[in-house]
């Protein structure tokens, strides 16, 4: 579709998955969506500049994805002598796309919110794998893909952080 | 009145498949663009636009000095084969239409014009 530069078309791809690619990055980011939004741009800078590196051997948005996790994990290596990257995360803000305006009932909100505060306490590697296999609907193996690591490791990413996310649950009980 | 139901005890697999169904919920909502691709499209880099300026310029370059060479080492060699080709496909028409030749000539500088005419345009529109 883009073998002859088409701009338009790539403007169409690219408003076909900002949603997906800029709610994964505010996920990772623990909500800044300033800095998740300048994440977004320079991951689809990037597949703008590296089409002819897509062979089609996965879908646009998985690569695209693999583009805006390693975007994230260079800025936050370049940013852990400033930044603190941990911890620190308002629970409100740690449900990336504040735009739903679906109401829900007081205790999905609040499941919501507390499930929004146990992912934000996993360790971003953690987040991924759970986002990109449950958010994202990808097999492990994808998932393997994007995150650029075996297989046994998103394996357990996964468990690990369904483990932890048990613990922090487990004292939520509905009304 | 009936008493409270004691909780059943957690069964991890039902623990699972629960915490499975909530993360599956927990897909960020959509994001509204807002502008978000405009901004993208207009702060795309320039290397695609240099490359193609590069090559439509190329092209036009390599017209416009082959038809310089043609002129300059074919000289009035090149005008007369050309006159002289122009005759015989005048020549060989079956059909007995004046200024075939003459035609033939203003056919074949319209399509060099043409030609041109879309490198330059090609070249304009990667600036």
């Amino acid at each position: 579709m883009l073998a002859h530069d088409d701009r338009h078309a790539f403007g169409e791809l690219v408003r076909q998955h900002q949603s997906a690619v800029r709610g994964f990055l505010r996920r990772l980011t623990g909500g800044r969506h300033a800095l998740a939004d300048d994440l977004a741009q320079e991951t689809f800078l990037e597949a703008y500049r590296c089409l002819a590196r897509f062979h089609g051997e996965s879908a646009f948005g998985t690569w695209l994805h693999g583009i805006a996790y390693n975007r994230f994990r260079s800025t936050r290596r370049r940013q852990r002598e400033t930044v603190e990257w941990t911890d620190e995360i308002e629970i409100s803000n740690a449900t990336p796309g504040c735009e739903t305006t679906v109401p829900a009932a007081p205790a999905t909100v609040d499941l919501r919110q507390d499930l929004a505060a146990a992912l934000a306490r996993l360790s971003a590697d953690e987040q991924s794998a759970i986002h990109l296999c449950y958010a994202e609907g990808l097999t492990h193996e994808e998932a393997a893909g994007v995150l650029g690591c075996p297989l046994g490791t998103v394996k357990t990413h996964v468990l690990r952080a369904k483990d932890k996310l048990r613990g922090y649950l487990s004292a939520w009980a509905p009304a | 009145m009936n008493a409270p139901e004691p909780p059943a005890p957690s069964d991890p697999s039902t623990d699972d498949a629960r915490l499975e169904k909530m993360l599956r919920a927990a897909s960020p909502p959509y994001i509204d663009d807002a502008g978000f691709t405009d901004r993208i499209m207009a702060s795309l880099p320039a290397a695609r636009r240099r490359a193609e300026h590069r090559r439509s310029a190329l092209l036009l370059g390599g017209l416009l000095l082959g038809c310089g060479q043609a002129v300059v080492f074919g000289g009035s060699g090149l005008v007369a084969f050309l006159a002289m080709l122009m005759e015989r496909l005048a020549a060989w028409s079956a059909l007995p239409v004046p200024g075939l030749g003459a035609a033939f000539t203003v056919g074949g500088l319209a399509c060099w014009v043409l030609a041109i005419a879309a490198g330059g345009w090609a070249w304009a529109r990667t600036r």
